[in-house]
């Protein structure tokens, strides 16, 4: 068998192409770690920049990477789903709290999804931009998984999911001076809920019940944010 | 065939949520509905299934390998980005500021017209 055989039958599977995103995804991580986590190194990104080379330099096409590499998609939805096992774990606190929750959960999520559209369409940001923003908020996937249902961009809202984490957390502090009466529980439910996974990460870092609370809000945010998100464009059609 | 069953559950799950979500043509993502649907299960049988907690705290380890083909996208794809960053970044800020607030505000102001004490410290392990 010649070479560019043995090659053509590999680079149809997914097979060469998952194993080049884990490998670059393990160098990025490695490079955040050496830059002491900058925050300007997220692995994802650093991963996705190196690929981006790499096909650029190789000459193969975008299209043959995004097939390769649908079984990393396909583990979005069992993702999801495990969403609920936090949930469970956290039933009681749940069952204990459900009025505050229940109630700053419908606001927060409206909030987050009526201000980022009403504001992109004061800017004049075109269709796309402003429902692949929509669902900023939501836990990546989810967010994704919604902003492809409604017609927007999934790749544009994961940009728009991470940058929504990291503005979060840098407004922790400017917020908590501004809400002098807020107490940890509010605060990390709070920074769950507006700035997902990487809210929560700083929300532990805060303090152990801000952490907790922040966990909680993700995972009910992901479903409120599904739930919500197609009825709100519906309204600003 | 043991360690097979939490997998097994949640791809049932997500399958289970996918048809329902088809069936009544909701606008919703399948997995979503099957999350819901776990969490009922979880709370009907009232424990859980051994290595289910495994299994989804290493999908949850490695979801952000699973945006790495979207970041590629993106990057590929990155003129709209390129002309609309400034309104973009100035949207997402001023958002983001709304609900942190507005979510602060309103956990505070039920929690505190139920005036619940603050002891909820000992629960949140």
């Amino acid at each position: 068998m010649r070479h560019a055989d043995v090659w053509g039958a590999l680079l149809a599977s997914p097979l060469p192409w998952l194993t080049a995103t884990v490998a670059a995804f393990l160098l990025a991580q490695e490079f955040h770690k050496r830059c002491g986590g900058h925050p300007l190194t997220q692995p994802v990104a650093v991963a996705a920049v190196m690929l981006v080379v790499f096909l650029l330099a190789t000459g193969f096409p975008v299209e043959a990477y995004t097939q390769g590499t649908a079984p990393l998609r396909f583990l979005l939805g069992p993702a999801t789903v495990a969403l609920a096992i936090p949930l469970y774990e956290r039933r009681r606190l749940i069952a204990h709290t459900w009025l505050p929750l229940g109630a700053s959960l419908v606001v927060g999520c409206l909030v987050a999804v009526v201000s980022v559209v009403c504001l992109a369409r004061l800017f004049g940001l075109s269709n796309t931009m402003i429902l692949s923003l929509a669902p900023k908020s939501a836990t990546m996937p989810i967010a994704m998984e919604v902003s492809q249902q409604t017609g927007g961009l999934p790749s544009l809202t994961m940009v728009f999911v991470m940058a929504t984490g990291v503005v979060g957390t840098a407004l922790l502090g400017p917020l908590h001076r501004r809400l002098p009466r807020a107490d940890y529980r509010g605060l990390g439910f709070a920074l769950g809920l507006a700035a997902h996974g990487i809210g929560v990460g700083r929300a532990f870092q805060m303090n152990p019940v801000a952490g907790v609370f922040a966990g909680l809000a993700m995972a009910l945010n992901g479903i409120a944010t599904a739930v919500l998100t197609p009825m709100i464009l519906t309204l600003f059609r | 065939m043991s360690a097979l069953q939490p997998l097994a559950l949640l791809l049932v799950c997500q399958l289970g949520g996918e048809l329902i979500v088809r069936i009544l043509a909701a606008p919703l993502p399948g997995a979503v509905v099957g999350c819901a649907m776990l969490f009922a299960l979880l709370l009907v049988r009232g424990r859980m299934p051994r290595g289910l907690k495994t299994i989804a705290e290493g999908l949850l380890r490695y979801l952000p390998v699973m945006f790495v083909p979207a970041g590629v996208g993106v990057m590929s794809d990155a003129q709209h980005l390129r002309d609309e960053w400034g309104a973009l970044l100035v949207t997402l800020v001023l958002s983001t500021a709304i609900t942190i607030a507005a979510t602060v505000w309103s956990f505070g102001a039920v929690a505190r017209l139920v005036s619940q004490p603050h002891e909820t410290d000992h629960e949140a392990r």
